[in-house]
């Protein structure tokens, strides 16, 4: 058995205090709890974008404040059923927890979030393509993790 | 370009931890690798640094102090840190020092400490590195739950193909996990059973825990050299190929339907560019590769051109990438049962194929008539960091 190593504790605290640049206004209004998304998009590419960009992907011109409704399309996912201890998902989610990247109508981009109403027992595959719509916790904080997808009713049941 | 060759590497074995600290640890592979090439550190020119994340060290600027340790103050330095790829840029970044003509001799130094930081409810300090290394994701627009990049490139591969199965991926764990077995500087040397596998905690589903690469610390070291270097350094293989790619593998576009890991692709197209590298089963004896989790294997054979889009599964099971096979892929357990640390793997990689086409790989030796050997690398958010480098004996 060897010696247990000579160790000392430290800890390395860092405090930020930051703003989100241009795309501060999605994440203002999500505090409002709204039933609408602001997106970008850019006029002259006809490209929307969310997650939102000040700067169009391909043109790099200035885009524009567009609503979306929050609907979309899940074009993959996976079941977490495992994160760190100390991982900052337990602070918002018991495991295990959906998480997917979903493509809201008309998006160049991909927004990647938690999402509800899926069905632990269904094959992953059979849960992408699965339309939802984008919604927000009750308390949010303006932040990505008030973001939530929420599958429509399966037809199936 | 000038031509550019190995002259001598240097690994220590992939430990869960060492009681050694950073710059011993470098110190330790630097030597390994001059001895390797009859060196001393006089005949350095200049260094790389491969070293990766500086909340894991608690030091920023860790090359600095490195580099003052090993003696080198007054010659040229860079430090290079890009996310599990690190090592792979780290090579490059060497490769273009002498290929340029800027130094007749570079030394890529690789280490990386992981398991000092720890978290304060019960101790656990895998999971406290992971959730440091976390911080590479997308802190607006992966955190907090952003722990599967991989995962969702292979389920949207699984969505599109219909495989792999379970079973398919836990036999990637099965091969890496057995081919562990013979090489003495893998950290995890045990088999593992397909239902052992299976039956492991799940992670991010369908991967199991025992589908996921270890959590490690390791140094490693590579001297490369010119036509131009004194003549007493050997030059006992060519690096011929170099490539490196970033490119978001969870970023792709609506009409995109091609599931893979882009960066992988595009860094392995420029490397075997460069080498002449046309039909890699055919001139290739083998592949190290970075099997985070054994999804990450599969789509990377085809990636690296093994087999066509949407064959990997296939490939697999046909038996090709075992130890044996035609074209053995991770014959040192790689990332799932070899060890892994992101900022040391990728070099620790390329002293395996090193190694390998040298002879000298001892019991995990595979056959190598063609003399050539690939090392492939990826890692950082949503796997958007690829490298390649192609070595020639």
């Amino acid at each position: 058995m060897p010696a247990p190593q000579f160790e000392i504790d430290d800890e390395l605290k860092v405090v930020y205090k930051y703003g989100y640049g241009g795309i501060a206004p999605f994440f203002e209004h999500l505090l409002d709890r709204p039933d609408t998304f602001r997106i970008t998009a850019c006029r002259s590419c006809d490209l929307a974008f969310c997650p939102p960009r000040t700067h169009c992907q391909s043109c790099w011109g200035a885009t524009e404040w567009v609503d979306h409704s929050g609907a979309g399309t899940i074009e993959s996912v996976v079941w977490a059923y495992w994160v760190p201890i100390d991982s900052p998902a337990r602070q918002w989610t018991d495991l295990p927890y959906a998480y997917a990247a979903v493509r809201l109508d008309g998006c160049r981009n991909l927004l990647r979030t938690r999402v509800l109403g899926l069905r632990q027992d269904v094959p992953l595959s059979a849960s992408t393509g699965r339309r939802g719509r984008l919604g927000v916790v009750e308390q949010p904080t303006a932040r990505l993790g008030d973001l939530v997808f929420t599958v429509d009713q399966d037809p199936a049941g | 370009m000038r031509n550019v060759y190995v002259a001598g590497v240097g690994k220590l074995p992939f430990r869960s931890r060492y009681p050694l600290n950073y710059q011993e640890l470098a110190l330790d592979a630097a030597r390994l690798a001059l001895d390797d090439a009859a060196a001393d550190p006089a005949a350095v020119d200049s260094v790389v640094y491969s070293i990766y994340n500086d909340l894991l060290l608690r030091q920023g600027t860790p090359d600095v102090m490195l580099h003052e340790y090993l003696g080198f103050n007054g010659k040229p330095a860079q430090r290079v840190t890009q996310g599990a790829a690190t090592g792979g840029y780290a090579i490059k970044a060497a490769y273009a020092e002498i290929a340029s003509g800027l130094s007749d001799s570079c030394l890529v130094v690789a280490v990386q400490k992981a398991l000092d930081v720890t978290e304060p409810t019960a101790g656990q300090r895998g999971d406290a590195a992971l959730t440091a290394e976390n911080w590479t994701l997308d802190a607006t627009w992966d955190m907090p739950f952003a722990q599967q990049p991989w995962a969702l490139l292979l389920n949207r591969y699984i969505a599109h193909y219909g495989e792999p199965t379970p079973e398919d991926l836990a036999a990637v764990a099965v091969k890496n996990r057995g081919n562990a077995v013979l090489n003495p500087y893998a950290q995890l040397r045990t088999p593992v059973t397909l239902d052992e596998v299976l039956t492991s905690r799940l992670v991010g589903a369908p991967t199991t825990m025992y589908e996921s690469c270890l959590y490690s610390e390791t140094a490693a070291a590579v001297l490369l050299v010119s036509d131009d270097a004194p003549s007493g350094l050997p030059r006992r293989l060519q690096l011929t190929g170099v490539g490196t790619c970033h490119a978001d593998g969870v970023a792709w576009s609506a009409d995109d339907r091609t599931p893979g890991i882009p960066s992988v692709g595009g860094a392995a197209r420029r490397a075997y560019a460069m080498a002449g590298i046309t039909d890699p089963v055919a001139q290739v004896d083998l592949i190290e590769l970075h099997d985070l989790t054994t999804g990450v294997e599969l789509l990377s054979y085809e990636e690296l051109g093994l087999t066509d889009r949407g064959g990997a599964t296939k490939l697999l099971r046909s038996g090709a990438t075992q130890r044996t096979g035609t074209i053995p892929v991770n014959p040192s357990g790689g990332r799932i049962a070899c060890g892994h640390i992101a900022g040391a793997s990728a070099v620790h990689s390329f002293t395996d194929v090193t190694d390998q086409l040298l002879g000298r790989a001892g019991d995990r030796q595979v056959a190598t008539p063609a003399g050539v050997g690939v090392v492939s690398a990826t890692g950082g958010a949503g796997l958007s960091l690829g490298a390649a480098a192609v070595l020639t004996r």
